[in-house]
This record gives C-alpha cells, structure tokens and sequence, in this order.
C-alpha cells in the first residue's frame, strides 16, 4: 500500500511545482486561492494583523504573546539558553523547572530582546536602482549593501523601530522589516528539562513523542506587565485530526531554491565538513561535561545545540540522498533553463547564471577548510576581543564603508552585545579554544599563515592556556572600559585575548573579503536573476526560501506512513509514561526517566488528554516556539519539532512524510494545573 | 546497555559477513545441532539435555504455526491469529467469537473444533545413513532416488507400525540430510478462550509487521484424549517474574520456510520475477476480497480470516522484496557465495560433484522465471468448484499410472488415499463469493496472459470474467456436495462421463497444464539434486556450523530483549497497557475504518487494568512465519511471552538475517494474566496457568 502512494507521489511531483500544504508563506503573498478550495477558509486582514502582531521574534526562534499582561509562550528549547543564564549550580532550573509564585518573582534575563513585527516594506525597486549598468558582481553587491544599509538607516531614524534588511527569492526581493524591541523580558515558568526534552536526543526529531516543550515568559515596559495591543487567545476545544492548523513564525533558513549545483555542494562538501567539525565540538563539550555534575550543567544547553544541529544535519544530507527527490529538482531546473532557453533576453540575462554559480562553488570548495577554521575557534573571550577590536576599526570609517554588522543600523546592538553580563566558565572555555586551535592546526597544516599567527610557534594548548588565564575580558568593566577607550585602548591593551584577536582579524577580514567577491556576490546576482526567471515563468506562485523572518504555514493535523505502519495523530499522557515505563529510568542515561513531580503527581493527570500531535505544515528551525493557531486565530498547540522525514524539507517538501510536531494545547494546561499547580497561570491563559 | 549501532559497528559486522557465516544469534536451530559453545560465551548457559525434552514435548504444531502445553490438564496456548480460522469455523451469525471474544467458564462450555489437529514431536531419527546405504554401488541417479524414496517410506511404515506415531519426512539442508520425525497427533481440541479481534490484533493490517505493538494476541485451546482433559507428559510453567530489557530469551516453535542457503540466482529470480507477479497478483485478489466483504457484514465475517491472511501475505511479500533489492546485504549473499565456490574449486571431488552445480540451478531458475505467467495464471483462478473438479482431473490422470510413473508424493496407495481425502471441500461454500473471487481471477488472467492466450479463450468464450464466472458458477452442480462426493469416488469413468460445465473445463486445462507441469517437476529435480550436492559441498567446507533453512518442524531460537534503531530514535523494548490506551486515544475510534477502536470491555475496563502492565516486547530471536504462537522462555525454560510477529525489519529474513535490525515481536506473559484477571474475569484459567 506504501508502494502504490508512493509511485502516484513520483507522477505528481512531476507534473506540478508545488504540493499538497507546502509553503512558507509571506503576509503580503498568500495562496489564499488555493486555501480556500481547499478548507473553504482565508485569512482576512484583520486575522493576519492580529496574529502578525501576536507573533515573536524571540532569538533564534519564535515566540507568542498569548495573555493581556504580556504573557510570552516559546519553547523549553529555545529559552533554554536563557534559563540556564540565570541559573546557578544552587537553582538549576534546567534540571528543576522554575515556578514563579508571584510576579515579584519573575526573573529578568540579562541580554534578551524579543522583537514584534510591525511593517514590511518592499525596497526591491530601490536597492536595484543602485546597480548600475557596466558594475561586475561585486560591485553591484556592494552597491545593494550600500543601498540596504542607506534605507535601514533612514527607516529606523523615522519610526524609532528596529529595522532589518530582508533578501527574498534569493535575491529576487528586497524588503525591510521593522521590529519592535521588547527588553525587559522575564522567565515565569519553565517545566523540568528531563519533561521538555523528554527521550533526549535520540527522540529529537522524531515522532510519536512526547515533550513537554514550553516556556513562559513575560515583556515588562517600565518596570510594569506590559500590554500587547494583541495577544492570542487559548483554544477552549483544541483540534482533532484532520482539523485546519495555521502556523506563523520565523522559519530560519531552507535551500528549496538553490541550484542543483548547488545542493550538490552541501551534500558532497558543506555538510559532510560541518558535521565533522560538530562532532568534534561535540565530543569535547560531552568530556568536559563529564568531568563532575556541575560541570554537566554548565554544558548541557551546548551539547544539546550540537546534538540537534548534527542530528538536522545528517537529516539534511539524508535527504540529498533521495534519487527521486532530487530528479524531480534536476527535472524541476531543467524545465526552468529551457524556458530561459526559448526566450533570447531571458537567455541573455540568466542563461550563464547557472554556470556562473557552478564557478563560484568551486571556489568556496577551494576555500572550504580555510572558512571552518578561520574564525574565534570557540572562544567567547576571543569572540569579545574580535568585535572590540573591529568597532575600534570600523567605526573610524564611513558607515557605508564598515562591515555589514558594524554599520550605523547595526552598531548600537553590537555594542549593547558586548556589555551583557551573561555565566562564564574558564574551565570550559580552555577546553574548547584548546581544541579549537588544535583543530585548526590539523585541519589547515602547521605551516598555514592562520595558524602560525595564533600559535606563534607554541602548542595549542599553551596559547590557549596563557589567553584564557590571562585575559580579562569576562569582565563586562574591562569590556565596557575598552569599548570606551576606542582604537587606542585597543592598541595598548596588552590583554591576550586582544593581542590574538588582532591577529584573526586581518587573515579572517582577508577570507571574508575573497568569499564575498567571488562567492556571496556571484551567489546574489545570479540567484536574482535565475529567481527573477522564475516570476516572468511561473508568476509569483512561489514562496521565497526562509529567511528568519515572518511566514505562514497551514495543513492538517495528519498522520503519515512509517516504520510499517501509519502514525497517530496524536499522542497522550498515557503514552508519556508507557514509554517511561517500557525502558525505566536508567536506560540510555537516563533518556527516558521522568522527574520527580511527575511520577509524584501521576495520579491527578486524565491521562487521555492529547500531549503531542503531528500536523502537514511546512516549517523548519526558528519555528521552534511558533503558536499553532486553528481558523479562529486561536492557540491550540506550539510547534516545537518536524518527524526524521521533515529535515529532507531543507532542500524538498516532501507532502507525503514531511511533519511538524506540536505540544497539544491541553497538555499545558493540563501540567499547569495537575503537576505545577500554577493555578494562577492556568487563570491567566484562559482569560478568566 | 545495548548501544545504538555506530558507523564503526556496520563496517565491523559487514566485514564479519564476509567470513563468519553467522553473526549475533542467527539462526533456527534444530536440537540435534545446538550452538552450545556460542550461547555459552555470550549467555553463560546453554540449555541441557533435560531442558530440551521438557520445551521439545512441551510444544505442539498447529496447523500453519505453533502452540505449547501450558497446563497439566491440557491447555494449549498460541496466537489468536493461528486459531483466527478456527474460531470463525465454530462461529456463526448468531455467535461471532472472533468479533465478540470467546471465555468458556468451565470444561464444559469449551467448543470442540471441527478438523484441528495438534502435534507433538515424539521423536526424531537421522535416516541420511541409511537411505545413503539403501543405493546399490552403481545406480544411476533415477536409481539412486528411487532407492531412497523407498527405502524412506518403508522406514515410516515401520515406524508408524511399531509406535502408533504419525512419522513426517524432513529434508533438511536442501537435501543435506534427511529425517524422519515421529508426532503424536491430537485430534479432540476445544476453544478454551479468545480476546476479540480488535484487540488480538489492534491496529488491524497497519500495524502488522511492527513496533511499538500493542496487540494481545493470544488465544486458548485444550486437548482432550476420551473425552477428557488431556494430561501431557510435559507443560510449560508460567514465569512469576517476567523479563527485562536485556534478558535471554528462547523460542520453541516451527519456522515455515526460509531461503537463506538457496543461490543467489534464486534469489534473484525471486527478487526480479516470481516476487512481483506474486505482488502484482495479491494486488488483485486483495482488491476482490474488500470488494465481496464491502457488500454486507455478513460477508466481511466470513472473509475475515482470509483477508487477514492475504493482507499479511501481501505485507510480506512486498517488504521481502524491498529487502532483495538492499544492495549491501545482496552483496553479502554474493560474496558467502563466491567464497563456498572457491573453496569447491579449490577441491577436485567437490568440484567434480558440486562445480556445476550452481549454473545449473541458475538455468533452471530462468526456465522457471519463462514459464512464471503460465504457472501462476493458468489454474483454478481462486475458484473452489474449479479447483476441486482440476483436483479430480489430477487425481485420476495420475490413479491411472502405474505407481513408479506417478508425481510424487502419489506412489503409494495410502498417498493416493491422502490426496482423495485432501480433495473434500469445506461446508462454508458461498456462491456469491465464489463467482466475486472467480471472476477476479478470470479478469487476472485476461489481463496478464492476453484475450488471445489458449487458457482466456477456453475460460472466458468471448464473454466478459464477471459473465463467465456467473454462468459457470450457477450452471454446475458440484455445488452439491453430493455431486461432488459421487465425481470424487466414481473413478475415470464419473470424471470422463461428466457435463458439468466445469468438469468440462477441467479436463480441457488439465490437458492445457500438462507439458508446464512437466517441465516444472525437471526444474525441482534439478534444484533439489544441486541444492544438496551445494549443502553437502558447505557441510565439507564448514562442518555444520550453519543450521538448515526452516522446514515447518521445531527449531530453537535464542536472543535478548533488544532496542534497534527505527523512525529516528531507539525503540522502546516494551509497550505496556497505557501505550494501547494512548493509541487507540491517538487514533480515536474511527479512523482507518475503526482500525484502533477497542472492544466495549477494554473501554469499561480501562481504570481496572495496571496501565504499566508489560503488554508486548521486541528481543533478538531468529524467527519467521510458522513459530506464530511459538512460547517465550527465560533460561529455567519458563513462559515468559509468547511470539507473535516481527517488525518490519525482519521481513527480508527469508533471504537474510540482520542482527542490527531484525527483531521478534511478543506477548508479553504479565499481560495475558493482567488482562484475564481485570477485563475477562477469567480467574480459573488464571489458576490454572500459573499452577506449577
């Protein structure tokens, strides 16, 4: 039965661009045709303005405003980080969970900005009027960033928001998104990790599952709950399968419209290289973790982050393996090309763009080792010590001569960056930087310009050693005394974080300068164009790759075929303590054991209430923490993974396997109420 | 702690293919042929002489699959799916135990079940030796078959003579050896007790061939001798504590059939033509089947069974297939292969005996795989009537000769009387869905063989398959049984005499199959010659560390309660009571047409039961189709489960076992009990079972 779906999926794909739910949708360009003959629903205005402006930017992620009182819904996962920067080895909150009793007791995070999306602006017209006739790649590039810089700059000055560039269609599209910053944010509740990240990695991306994986936040503004001008309302019904869910979000970063080349590049030489350098990263956070309880602490968000993008990775990789899937790419840019082909102005614009990035490609495989390695070799002090010393440079210059990041628009963060006081452990930064160095030496050769300039003959671990022991930049003081005392400070500091960071810059300043003339800039101009080709065949039917930036998703809650079978829609508490039980609380290091309040509390749960459930949406990472809202604009789940098949959908959307994973609205409630008695929580989600 | 596998763990066990015939713990074991040394280094215990006459006399053979002695007063357990058919045939309209579950409270409400026999194996005796001396030096091969067959059937005699046995042939090792295996047969057996279908097998056909599982599929029978509980001489004790991830386990029980010793042009002729016609057909038949069960729920009770045979027939040919086209392991079978080649080349009398032999397979092979459409389509086309008059046809064709020109297994009379008895139909006939399934079967061999082929022409008379079948359904008599009877006992001249129209047609396609007949008994000559020259050659080469491909007789499987690497993650190695409860809420009642709706009572009783209850577990042990119902035993050879399926990893292990992936799927003991304390309120079987 598997086969016969299978073969009607090959005949399909062939004929027809996009299937089925795929689509990472922009506000401004719905398939609202295709909604509605297919669920008899579409969004109106007043619905995408209300859940555009429910919707977080919250770091990597996302992240929803979901009571009058600024209550924030994300993920355990992506607030991890946040709540392990405040907690300490007497108040692991990681491991413990955190209850607020009262809003006294809400935890202000150093350094958090959560960021709400109030305009779009489409600024294509203008940046490429900045190309001129006659520039080559480069320039044209350079001429597009002085351009993107010019009308953030502008923007921001008028509306006081925070503005970002936004390239779309591979640079098909320029538009200009403007944020509101929200500051003052504050942990209110997370549950155990042991709950959010139940079955540990080797449950990450899969599914039937069972994490309980949320957190709750809250924005303040002067001190007081601030109050969003909307916020989402909890479903009071939930779904069923086959039930309409909507997700918007901030997917980070797809390669549907990438070249065939250049697919095969990650597949063949990016990938693979990345997730050797991962799993070395891996192996020395997980020895360090090893050395004592603490020391596990202070790694687990990092091991976690490793393990995850490893295991995306070879999902990736996985996915570029599939001949079918990537015939029909191949099918799918060849009916392209002939298109181009049959039209002499078209085939004069874009016909060598194709080749031109094949060309670029090459180059990036020639630098491949050398922009791995030539970069902070996991060095926070060194990551401090890089951008001191570069705002020391750049800042003397022009704002359209600076580096992207250190422009007028993106200055005032980095400096903000730079003064946050967050947990720093020597022991774990020697480790890494020592491996770091170590790595670089082996990966580019002893002999290598980088490398001889940081080690300056010593080992790998003596360079690391005296940096780290002798630096002082884990002080924010020292940071701020620095940032402050401008180029010459920097000149005559003698901190050997500094004297090592002025030693990476030029050699990294030198890599980016050559990738950015002979990859980035072939990459923009002829991803345009061939995008540009791809409107004049096919209209503006597409959605845009991700882009970390605000989109819509909609399908069904589904079940797919797998593991021999078809799998449930949804999961419940029932099946939370079946897979506790069926491998104890040993096994796999503890993957499976449950915490304390939840074997305590398993009596009171109605252990048919839904925990996780599987829906046809199309999303990928910084969906994570994504509210999935029903046609009512209601929040009856909270996205927080895709199914193994999902992470082929960085390059393909694949209707047939492709899933996102949600915790089920009534699972929150549920634990709220039963295992952490936050009755006061429970009152402020429902409204009453 | 079982680890996942790494990188490093595949590279090492694809190295070790290549040169160890057997890794992990492979292997359907006979128990002449023990590995005692292996289970000793990796278990610390092998079971004794003792511990194998206890499980070997402990088991019993259904047919189709397996069962055990679990009481002192004759309480047989297996899987509800080996008794599915069984329980139908003593259902009715009115009494539907297969949809409603079956709980006889005391001897006397167990029904008796009509045509079940159970076996025990009494005995087992190599006769290789002898057979090999019974061939007078000099005689050709046709002698030397001769020989043997006579030899082996006077062997049985005897043997039935002397001990009132049932005695059974076995080739093992393609040809290998020879064995004759002495069964006492049970023939009083009577439902005892079974769950309802929904919950036998909940999750219906999707969730056959996996896991996590959540089906408990058992049933209960008992075996009466004079009309009394039968006493056996051994029954297995019911284990106190159960098992846990990790722990050994065995499997008792009676393997169908594999393919792991046959070539690789075997393999391939499966992988390339038999298997897809098989698939392409099933297909078929599948689609026929819903489609009669669709017109009403009386006709969906009484295909229940089949469909669920078919289903499961068709999930495993389909996945056996996939798993031919892997090329790593494919190239593994190739390279065990060409290293028994060498070592045959290597060996002028094996050579001599043995170097031909593989090509000559392979040429058999593609005759087979030529004449596969006329094989598969140019029959009975599903149809009882049909396939009983062609049986008749057969029969006397056959009767006919003289006894040394018969087929074989028809040379003796009491071989003839066997056949005549086989021939008789079951009483369950239904017209309407004879004429269903015929004139799929017609519409198959219109498709597959074309509207110009000798067998359509004659068949169909230029009228459509539903037509035809219509006709020929309603227009003969053999319907009545009586009708039958007297075709079946009137000799030549009642089959020559014959109107009937589908005697008719049976005279004319026996005529049609005769020269495809013949030319298959000279491929199965040729593969059963070469196949044990081959076995001989791998006995030379390796003495008899392999144990023989699985012949539907008992055989001991050994493993540990395993994860493997599925769907992303490390399965869990148990499910329990609140997995069924979360799957069948995950689900609701009506998806996939109620395929995880549980029964009212396991509704009402959901608060009684102990969601944590151990409901089915995965271990490592090498089975196939046929040890359904086969007992699980921890070292003191106690129950502890009893195996019911396989995951989907495992369906290629016709061909080839991997240890990484290929895992058993079991009831785990506690659960029978859990459930027929809280739901079935079955407190004497319970006392009974766990009686020491």
């Amino acid at each position: 039965m598997r086969l016969s779906i299978l073969s009607l999926t090959a005949l399909l794909v062939a004929g027809t661009l996009l299937r089925a739910d795929e689509g990472m949708w922009t506000f401004d360009n719905l398939p609202l045709q295709k909604m509605k003959a297919k669920y008899g629903f579409v969004p109106d205005q007043a619905w995408l303005d209300h859940v555009r402006l429910s919707y977080l930017h919250f770091g990597g992620g996302t992240g929803s405003f979901i009571s009058a009182d600024g209550l924030v819904l994300t993920n355990h996962h992506v607030g991890r980080g946040h709540i392990q920067a405040v907690s300490s080895p007497e108040h692991d909150y990681i491991k413990n969970g955190f209850i607020s009793q009262s809003r006294d007791q809400e935890i202000k995070i150093p350094g958090l900005e959560i960021r709400t999306l109030m305009a779009t602006q489409d600024v294509t017209e203008r940046v490429n009027q900045a190309v001129k006739p006659g520039m080559d790649d480069k320039a044209a590039l350079e001429a597009r960033q002085k351009a993107l810089g010019n009308i953030q700059k502008e923007l921001q000055d008028q509306t006081g928001l925070s503005v970002d560039p936004i390239t779309l269609y591979q640079g098909g599209e320029y538009w200009m998104y403007s944020y509101k910053k929200h500051t003052d944010v504050r942990l209110v509740m997370a549950p155990e990790h042991g709950i959010a990240g139940y079955g540990g990695d080797s449950d990450n991306f899969t599914y039937p599952r069972f994490d309980l994986d949320f957190s709750l936040f809250r924005v303040y503004e002067n001190n007081q709950p601030y109050h969003p001008a909307h916020f989402l309302k909890w479903s009071e019904t939930g779904v069923k399968n086959g039930d309409l869910t909507l997700v918007a979000g901030n997917p980070g970063s797809t390669a549907r419209l990438e070249t065939y080349a250049q697919m095969l590049f990650s597949g063949k030489s990016a990938l693979p290289s990345r997730i050797k350098a991962l799993e070395r990263l891996r192996q020395v956070n997980l020895a360090y973790g090893q050395g004592s309880p603490e020391q596990s602490r202070q790694v687990g968000t990092q091991i976690l982050g490793i393990e995850n993008s490893l295991k995306a990775m070879k999902g990736y990789l996985a996915g570029l393996k599939n001949p079918e899937a990537m015939a029909n790419i191949l099918k799918a840019e060849k009916d392209l090309r002939s298109k181009v082909a049959a039209n002499a102005k078209s085939q004069a614009k874009v016909g060598a763009s194709w080749a031109a990035i094949e060309q670029a490609l090459a180059v990036q495989q020639s630098l491949l080792k050398e922009a791995a390695v030539i970069n902070t070799r996991n060095s926070t002090l060194l990551g401090f010590g890089l951008t001191l010393v570069r705002i020391a440079d750049e800042s003397a210059k022009p704002s359209d001569q600076r580096l992207t990041e250190f422009k007028d628009a993106n200055l005032e963060n980095q400096k903000k960056r730079l003064l946050v006081s967050r947990p720093f452990y020597p022991a774990l930064e020697l480790a890494v930087f020592t491996d770091g160095l170590k790595e670089a030496q082996e990966e580019l050769g002893p002999n290598h310009l980088f490398v001889k300039a940081m080690l300056g003959g010593k080992s790998p671990e003596a360079v690391a050693k005296t940096a780290v022991e002798g630096s002082k930049l884990n002080d924010p003081a020292v940071r701020k005394a620095l940032l402050e005392g401008g180029r010459k400070a920097i000149l005559e500091s003698q901190d050997p974080m500094i004297l090592l960071a002025r030693k990476l810059d030029a050699p990294s300043r030198l890599l980016r300068k050559h990738l950015e003339a002979k990859v980035t800039a072939v990459l923009t101009e002829h991803g345009g164009r061939i995008a540009l080709a791809r409107f004049d065949a096919y209209g503006k039917s597409l959605y845009p790759d991700a882009t970390l930036s605000l989109r819509l998703t909609y399908g069904p809650v589904a079940t797919y075929a797998a593991n021999g079978t078809h799998i449930q829609p949804f999961t419940t508490f029932h099946g939370l303590f079946d897979r506790a039980a069926a491998w104890g609380p040993e096994a796999e290091n503890h993957a499976w054991a449950l915490p304390p309040r939840w074997i305590a509390n398993k009596g009171k749960l109605d252990l048919t209430t839904p925990f996780n459930f599987s829906h046809a949406v199309d999303i990928i990472g910084g969906n994570s923490g994504s509210a999935v809202v029903d046609r009512k604009g209601e929040l009856v789940g909270l996205i927080f993974d895709g199914n193994i098949e999902s992470l082929a959908g960085r390059f393909y959307y694949d209707a047939e396997y492709n899933r996102a994973v949600a915790v089920d609205a009534r699972a929150i409630l549920e634990a709220l109420d039963k295992v952490y008695d936050d009755q006061a929580i429970v009152k402020e989600i429902k409204g009453k | 702690m079982q680890r996942p596998m790494t990188g490093l763990a595949l590279t090492l066990t694809a190295l070790l293919g290549a040169n160890a015939l057997l890794r992990a713990d492979e292997g359907m074991w006979t128990f002449d042929n023990l590995p005692v040394q292996k289970m000793k280094a990796k278990y610390g215990f092998a079971p004794d002489a003792a511990w194998l006459d206890h499980v070997r006399l402990s088991a019993v053979r259904f047919p189709g699959g397996s069962g055990s002695f679990i009481s002192k007063d004759g309480l047989v357990l297996t899987n509800h799916h080996v008794g599915h058919g069984w329980i139908e045939r003593v259902s009715d309209p009115t009494h539907d135990y297969v949809q409603d579950g079956f709980v006889a409270r005391g001897h006397g409400q167990e029904i008796p079940v009509p045509g079940l026999e159970l076996r025990t194996l009494m005995t087992l005796e190599n006769v290789t030796g002898a057979l090999d001396q019974a061939v007078p030096a000099g005689a050709t091969d046709a002698q030397a078959a001769r020989a043997r067959k006579e030899t082996l059937a006077r062997l049985a005699q005897e043997g039935e003579a002397r001990t009132g046995l049932t005695f059974e042939p076995v080739v093992l090792y393609q040809g290998g050896e020879t064995w004759l295996y002495a069964y006492k047969v049970h023939k009083d057996v009577r439902l005892v007790m079974a769950p309802e279908y929904a919950v036998a097998a909940f999750g219906k056909d999707w969730d056959n061939f996996s896991f996590p599982r959540h089906d408990l599929d058992f049933s209960l029978f008992r075996v009466y001798e004079n009309g009394k509980p039968y006493t056996p001489s051994h029954f297995l004790r019911w284990s106190d504590q159960g098992v846990k991830y990790g722990d050994l386990t065995f499997m008792v029980g009676h393997p169908g059939r594999t393919s792991r010793l046959e070539t690789l042009a075997q393999m391939e002729a499966a992988r390339d033509v038999l298997n897809p016609l098989r698939v392409r057909s099933l297909e078929r038949s599948l689609k026929a089947l819903h489609g009669f069960a669709a017109t009403g729920p009386e006709a969906a009770r009484q295909v229940s069974g089949a469909l669920m045979g078919m289903e499961n027939g068709y999930k495993v040919y389909v996945n056996e297939t996939e798993g031919l086209h892997n090329a790593e392991a494919m190239a593994k079978v190739a390279a065990a292969e060409k290293e028994l080649r060498a070592k045959v080349a290597q060996d002028p009398k094996l050579q001599a005996s043995t170097g031909e032999s593989w090509t000559l397979i392979e040429k058999a092979m593609i005759r087979r795989c030529g004449s596969a459409k006329e094989t598969a389509f140019v029959n009975a086309r599903n149809s009882q009537l049909l396939g009983f008059a062609l049986g008749v046809a057969r029969f006397q064709e056959e009767a006919a000769k003289p006894a040394a020109q018969r087929g074989s297994g028809l040379r003796s009379e009491a071989d003839l009387a066997k056949r005549k008895a086989r021939l008789k139909l079951d009483d369950d006939f239904n017209p309407e869905r004879e004429k269903a399934i015929f004139a799929q079967g017609l519409q198959e061999a219109l498709e597959e063989l074309g509207a110009s082929h000798p067998f359509v022409t004659l068949m169909l008379e230029g009228r459509t398959p539903a037509v035809a079948a219509q006709a020929l359904v309603d227009g003969s008599r053999l319907q009545d049984p009586a009708v039958r009877a007297a075709l079946l006992e009137g000799g030549p001249k009642a089959l020559q005499d014959s109107r009937d129209p589908l005697v008719v047609l049976a005279r004319k396609v026996n005529v049609l199959t005769q020269a495809g007949r013949k030319q298959e008994e000279e491929i199965q000559a040729v593969i059963a010659e070469h196949g044990a020259r081959i076995a001989k050659a791998r006995f030379a080469a390796y003495g008899k560390a392999n144990y023989p491909d699985a012949t539907f007789t008992l055989r001991l499987t050994y493993g540990s309660i395993e994860t493997y690497r599925a769907n992303g993650t490390l399965v869990q190695p148990f499910t329990t009571f609140g997995g069924l409860y979360d799957r069948a809420d995950g689900w609701g009642p009506e998806a996939e047409a109620h395929s995880w709706a549980l029964p009212a009572r396991w509704k009402d009783r959901r608060n009684a039961v102990n969601p944590s209850t151990p409901y089915n577990f995965i271990s490592s042990n090498d089975i196939i189709g046929g040890n359904s119902g086969s007992p699980v035993l921890d070292r003191k050879g106690e129950l502890v489960g009893l195996v019911f399926d396989g995951n989907i990893e495992s369906m290629p292990s016709r061909f080839y076992f991997d240890p990484r992936f290929n895992r058993a799927v079991s009831v785990d003991a506690r659960a029978i009990v859990e459930a027929l304390t809280k739901i079935y309120d079955a407190p004497a079987l319970v006392q009974e079972i766990q009686s020491k």
